[in-house]
């Protein structure tokens, strides 16, 4: 089945992955800009990064038949540095007209600390003056809960985003009901330990139906696992949910959400 | 938001997953031993309140939300009033 991984981190991860992606159905990939697992230390570390995204990253994934998708900010951890977020938030429109550029992402909370609130809420305004759609990353175990909800207040807080406009990610049993309530897209991470697995995210589909949910597999420099979406397909087939639901999910939303971003390009194999 | 029905019944769901719940209990069940046997174990209850807390949360039925409330359990407290916090915080 056609799909795509709406949050994956293909900087971290070889070729030998664009590969068995391409064998395994991936159309494409969206990659958000995410903590490299060092604090970078200037802007022009940012804009080197940015510029990896924007320009070699989609010709590694072009060379496997797969459209390769971006989303730029300074993620949720290196948000506790507000001096240096500002100069990075100053500098993204400078790559946001780049062809594959969706919007800003993975933008969130890491700790749900002041300072993040602040980094968090001043991209928010950014999105909302260009007209961005946007990618939120909600925080890890303990935190996920209180930081998802102080997310969503911010942005009910600030009211010019439009609700089809933002995925909120990485939701869980405790936080996706909040996240559809509200009318945002839902992304389910199928990642070890920290975050969901291909059967509790059947389970959402299940008790929360398919509109607005989507999966991912948030593959980056740590254990994880790029061909969880595969995953997520054969565990919906195993149980007999039929064909178009499970499409529904890994392709037609997706796709939906991407859309709305004017710079969106359907992928080559779509076309 | 409509659920969509589970195509199987829940005699079905145990019949096909039984062997892995199986090994998911005695994964827990070694973990406790393994606990237990070390050095302090004995005070097991004091320290690891909260993942026993969260095995006794798995025989509440009803609800068909064990994962959520286990979740809630291990989850920091959402205080509503933050951001009043966050900016008397930022004045002082």
């Amino acid at each position: 089945m056609d799909y795509i991984d709406p949050h994956i981190h293909m900087v971290s991860r070889t070729t030998d992955d664009y590969a068995t992606l391409a064998r395994m159905g991936c159309v494409a990939v969206s990659e958000p800009a995410f903590w490299a697992g060092y604090d970078r230390g200037t802007v022009d570390g940012f804009r080197d990064y940015f510029e990896q995204l924007t320009s070699f990253e989609p010709s590694r994934a072009a060379a496997y038949g797969i459209e390769h998708y971006t989303w730029l900010c300074i993620n949720a951890k290196e948000a506790e540095n507000v001096a240096l977020s500002r100069e990075v938030l100053a500098m993204i429109p400078e790559f946001l007209d780049r062809p594959g550029v969706l919007g800003i992402g993975e933008i969130g909370l890491n700790k749900n600390t002041p300072n993040e609130a602040t980094v968090f809420a001043e991209h928010v305004d950014l999105a909302a003056r260009l007209g961005e759609l946007v990618l939120i990353h909600t925080p890890h175990l303990e935190d996920k809960l209180q930081g998802t909800r102080m997310i969503l207040d911010l942005l009910a807080a600030d009211g010019r985003l439009a609700v089809e406009d933002v995925l909120v990610d990485h939701v869980e049993e405790h936080t996706v009901g909040y996240v559809l309530d509200q009318g945002y897209w839902a992304g389910m991470t199928l990642y070890p330990n920290s975050k969901c697995t291909p059967a509790r995210a059947a389970d959402m589909v299940e008790r929360f139906g398919p509109e607005r949910l989507l999966v991912n597999s948030a593959g980056d420099w740590g254990p994880s696992k790029p061909t969880a979406v595969p995953d997520f397909i054969f565990e919906m087939r195993r149980r007999g949910q039929t064909e178009a639901t499970i499409r529904h999910v890994v392709l037609d939303n997706p796709l939906d959400f991407f859309s709305r971003s004017r710079r969106f390009k359907l992928p080559e194999r779509l076309r | 938001m409509s659920a969509i029905p589970s195509p199987l019944t829940a005699e079905k769901i145990l019949d096909r997953e039984g062997t892995t719940l199986r090994a998911q209990l005695l994964d827990i069940a070694a973990l406790l031993d393994r606990i237990e046997r070390a050095a302090g174990g004995e005070n097991a209850e004091a320290f690891a309140q909260l993942p026993l807390s969260a095995i006794r949360e798995l025989l509440i039925p009803g609800d068909a939300d064990r994962v959520g409330r286990i979740l809630r359990l291990y989850s920091r407290s959402y205080d509503p009033a933050w951001q009043e916090r966050f900016a008397e915080e930022g004045a002082s």
